[in-house]
């Protein structure tokens, strides 16, 4: 599948890991919601009587194979966000688009970024991933602007930049300030 | 090209009314035609009479809905000035909003399924402003079109429109740049 590389992305590349990581995730749920469901029908099935117990031994094969088939389509459908999953710095914006099927793209000039913050889950642990977030003073930025499934030294690169960044736009900007009364410059 | 840009360049497709209404019009096919039926041929007469009004309120608000989206839509104009992005809308009570391109916090361009099928796309705009109706319960705050809380949303514009008028938003906010930042770095 076409990768939708931009320069960023070339530089501080998303880890092939992610991929696998995010199947495990929701493969952890799924296989935890069938359990319920055939926790439920063995007891159910056990309470008929006999001959209901060999019912659920087909019962079993069939959530069984779902779960296979299942992970099979969230795999599929991970390596295809990842091959969208768009992230660039351009001197001007942050742009960060993703989601195959309903497409998100968020534009944040850097002057408005508020904090850079650099977290990692359990399994993130497990896998060396990082998450970068960059949000502005917005709530769905917050849930949008974040940077996910980079190693240690993109995500420390990417943090790098962006602070650089932000403190040169923003020096930068200090010093167009007009001299006013209140704000004389040296 | 030193006309303003106003939604009579970058409109809102007609499209878009048809498609906030795809639920009704959903609901509409599925059991407008079942409880017909059943008034038609119910066995007991009053339960029939009792699904035949169902199925007329379900009609009125579908059309009451339809009709206001129409209005929603021709009642909302935004035009990209100068020095501020200015919204107007309200079909009986008439609000207006300026924002200054500098504050702009993010720029959205989303599509959602029907979008997708439809080659539409919403640009939502963002400040971080607490003003326009940010502190209403988050279900009156109905993100179909217009601008509530600190958000303006312009939904149904067609692909390629809605990332040139993005490109020209961006362009205006960097010709416009607030001097005093707000970032905290």
């Amino acid at each position: 599948m076409q990768i939708a590389y931009s320069k960023t992305r070339e530089q501080f590349p998303l880890s092939y890991k992610k991929i696998i990581k995010k199947t495990i995730a929701s493969t952890i749920a799924i296989t935890i919601l069938l359990l319920v469901i055939w926790g439920s029908l063995a007891f159910m099935l056990g309470s008929i009587g006999q001959e209901a117990i060999g019912w659920l031994g087909k019962a079993t094969f069939g959530i069984f194979g779902f779960l296979l088939l299942v992970i099979l389509l969230i795999y599929l459908y991970q390596r295809w966000y990842f091959a969208v999953y768009f992230y660039d710095l351009t001197p001007d914006f942050v742009q960060i688009k993703k989601g195959p099927i309903t497409p998100r793209e968020i534009t944040i000039p850097y002057e408005r970024i508020q904090d850079v913050y650099v977290d990692q889950d359990l399994l993130d642990r497990i896998f060396g991933l990082y998450d970068v977030h960059l949000s502005t003073a917005t709530i769905s930025s917050g849930i949008e602007a974040h940077i996910d499934g980079v190693e240690k030294q993109s995500a420390e690169g990417l943090r790098t930049i962006l602070l650089e960044t932000i403190k040169q736009r923003i020096s930068k900007n200090r010093m167009v300030n007009t001299p006013t009364v209140n704000n004389p410059v040296q | 090209m030193n006309e303003i840009i106003t939604e009579k360049i970058y409109p809102i497709q007609r499209l878009w009314v048809f498609k906030s209404n795809l639920g009704f019009l959903f609901i509409l096919i599925f059991f407008v035609p079942y409880f017909f039926l059943t008034y038609k041929f119910g066995e007991t007469s009053k339960n029939g009479e009792a699904n035949f009004y169902t199925a007329l309120l379900i009609v009125g608000f579908a059309i009451f809905r339809f009709i206001a989206t129409i209005l929603k839509r021709a009642n909302f104009h935004y035009s990209v000035e100068e020095k501020f992005l200015i919204l107007k809308q309200g079909i009986l009570s008439k609000q207006q909003l300026h924002v200054p391109y500098g504050v702009i916090q993010n720029l959205f361009v989303k599509q959602d399924l029907f979008d997708r099928i439809f080659g539409l796309a919403s640009l939502t705009i963002e400040n971080a402003s607490q003003g326009a109706g940010a502190l209403m319960p988050p279900r009156r705050r109905v993100e179909m079109v217009g601008f509530s809380g600190n958000k303006v949303s312009i939904p149904g514009l067609s692909k390629a429109n809605a990332e040139i008028l993005k490109d020209i938003i961006l362009q205006k906010m960097k010709e416009n740049p607030i001097e005093d930042s707000q970032s905290g770095l």
